[in-house]
């Protein structure tokens, strides 16, 4: 193994790190070499590090003390990510991924935010389509649109991850979700939470870059269509955006952006996560003119660790970290609001079937 | 043997939003154009007042009438005059006689339940009536999917709306409509199932590019047989084969009840 690149050190080894950034830096030998890998199951913590030829370990402590570690990558579950994050930056470590979302309230988005700033350790959040050279290439070429776009939608169709993981690598352990009752409103309303932090949160920092106005948010609907996922209808100041996702056992995925104009639109296709499918097709209309962008070679995940490189190296300016404190409170506030809607609408539905029942 | 009909349009509105010149010379056997008064069937504008010059040209002799692109009125004397004259009129809503729609209806028929939700979208024009677009949104899930029973509006304002209904069999909809000069005016219907889907992708009634038809599951996609043929031309030749047939149509009864849908909605 050669140490004249970075060391990576990962904490979680779960299909996250083993299908998306080991896949990731195997391509990525010249700048990266996995150097440690944490997971609090020893078995899957050993059996994904022998793939990379890493140490493991089932310490946090141990694998941020270790000097071969520069660069740390945060894929545990969402509940550890803030303390996770103050840690490495408390390492000393030369630039810090968390998988989203870095913290799940505002408080320890500013707690990573000031010891960020107190350290000066970079950190980056895993938003890959925010690196995603389609985007890239829409943002540099749609004009005035975040100015005059009136309209924001968002989709995603999401057959199940294995669908994708089994291709990217040979998974040996996965989370288990259990079928859930859309009409029970706690349920709906965790639902509708889950969804939003755990599926909408890849894209709401595109739909923020739309949204001058983030922080006036109104839910107008929120619904969970069957089997799962969310119909969230919103207006961020005096734009219009509706947020879709929904799981189903099909074959085929669907997940792309789209900001309207009167006059201008762009619609971005972005390639299913996990499996190495170049990036996303950005399609800008103006009237009777279309410009195509991309698909380019790499996808986000792999601009991301490019950013990461340059970032470790020096040679990037560190992303502002209030714009990341800016999407986590964004994403958080949908969720939050979405949740509550979601509840007193499936309240009312069922008072309205008890009592037609009644009839 | 095909039956030729003289044709009317009983104003410039009519004719540019029908293009009625232009499927009257794509079908030249069935129809023929006159500007006479007395023609056998008459194309009326959606403007205000279409249900009363409607009428007119029924009570005037007209053998069919179709109509264009309709805002919301009261059809109730209209109706009254085409049953008891057996004169069909046909609405012309800007999607609901595209061929994929009819190519579409058992898919999306199979997959209309209480548990499921149709995406319903429009893209139209920045200067669209958004109470016409509606209507013709309506008329194209009554004649795609199912009858709408109940709609709510989430928002709507200059740019279009958003809302949500139900159709007679439970299931939920989501409507949108966009305005926006940036692409062709356009409507999509989907409804996804846990393990397939149907959508539906329909252009504008001017043009001959197909509607698309996808349906979806386990074993892959097909794409439904698509047709050459406008929503403007398909619609004309409905019109010719009620008129031939005698048959009254059921068009202005659909029409009234998503008129009511929409009046009704809150």
């Amino acid at each position: 193994m050669t140490t004249s690149t970075l060391g990576v050190g990962i904490l979680g080894a779960g299909p996250v790190t083993q299908a998306i950034h080991l896949p990731t830096l195997a391509r990525l030998r010249d700048l990266f070499h996995v150097a440690r890998i944490m997971d609090v199951e020893p078995e899957v913590a050993e059996s994904v590090a022998s793939r990379v030829g890493a140490s493991w370990t089932t310490s946090m402590a141990d694998l941020l003390a270790d000097e071969n570690v520069q660069i740390v990558v945060i894929c545990s579950p969402h509940q550890f990510h803030a303390e996770q994050v103050i840690a490495a930056c408390r390492a000393g470590k030369k630039a810090v991924l968390c998988e989203k979302p870095f913290a799940m309230s505002q408080t320890e988005a500013e707690e990573i935010a000031a010891v960020s700033r107190e350290t000066g350790v970079p950190i980056i959040v895993g938003a890959m389509h925010t690196f995603d050279p389609g985007w890239l290439a829409a943002r540099a070429n749609w004009g005035n649109l975040v100015q005059t776009a009136h309209t924001i939608r968002y989709s995603i169709v999401l057959p199940p991850n294995p669908r994708f993981e089994d291709f990217a690598t040979e998974v040996i352990t996965r989370p288990v979700w259990p079928k859930q009752d859309r009409r029970n409103p706690d349920v709906a309303a965790g639902m509708i939470r889950g969804g939003i932090m755990g599926l909408a949160i890849h894209d709401l920092p595109l739909v923020r870059a739309f949204c001058p106005d983030f922080g006036d948010v109104e839910v107008l609907s929120c619904e969970v269509p069957d089997p799962s996922g969310y119909l969230v209808n919103l207006r961020v100041g005096d734009r219009r955006v509706q947020l879709y996702g929904v799981n189903t056992q099909s074959w085929e995925p669907e997940w792309y952006f789209e900001a309207i104009s009167d006059d201008a639109s762009v619609r971005i296709d972005f390639t299913p996560s996990y499996v190495q499918a170049g990036s996303a097709t950005a399609v800008l209309r103006r009237g009777t003119e279309t410009e195509v962008y991309g698909p380019y070679p790499y996808n986000g995940y792999e601009a991301e660790w490019r950013f990461l490189a340059d970032l470790a190296r020096g040679e990037a300016e560190p992303l502002d970290v209030t714009g990341l404190i800016h999407d986590l409170t964004f994403a958080l506030e949908i969720a939050d609001k979405a949740s509550i809607a979601v509840r007193e609408a499936t309240l009312r539905e069922l008072r309205a079937s008890k009592e037609e029942a009644t009839v | 043997m095909t039956a030729q009909y003289t044709v009317i349009a009983t104003s410039p509105v009519a004719e540019a939003d029908g293009s009625v010149a232009q499927v009257i010379a794509s079908l030249p056997v069935s129809l023929h154009p006159s500007s006479s008064a007395g023609a056998d069937l008459v194309a009326v504008d959606g403007e205000a007042g279409w249900t009363e010059r409607a009428e007119r040209a029924i009570r005037g002799g007209a053998g069919g009438v179709m109509v264009i692109n309709p805002g919301a009125e009261d059809v109730t004397s209209l109706r009254e005059a085409s049953e008891a004259m057996h004169v069909p009129v046909v609405v012309d809503a800007t999607w609901t006689y595209n061929p994929a729609v009819e190519a579409g209806r058992s898919d999306f028929s199979a997959r209309n339940d209480h548990n499921s939700l149709l995406e319903a979208r429009v893209d139209v024009p920045v200067q669209a009536d958004m109470e016409r677009v509606l209507l013709a949104q309506l008329s194209l899930i009554r004649a795609a999917v199912d009858e709408v029973v109940s709609l709510r509006f989430v928002r709507r304002d200059r740019h279009g709306y958003d809302a949500l209904a139900r159709l007679s069999s439970a299931a939920r909809v989501s409507l949108t409509a966009v305005a926006t000069d940036s692409t062709p005016s356009s409507a999509y219907l989907r409804i996804i199932k846990p393990d397939n889907a149907v959508e539906s992708v329909l252009p504008s009634p001017v043009t001959a590019i197909p509607g698309r038809v996808t349906v979806s599951g386990p074993d892959g996609a097909t794409l439904l047989t698509t047709k050459w043929e406008t929503a403007h031309r398909t619609a004309w030749r409905r019109l010719h084969r009620l008129v031939q047939t005698g048959r009254p149509g059921t068009d202005l009864r659909g029409f009234a009840r998503d008129v009511f849908v929409v009046q009704a909605a809150t």
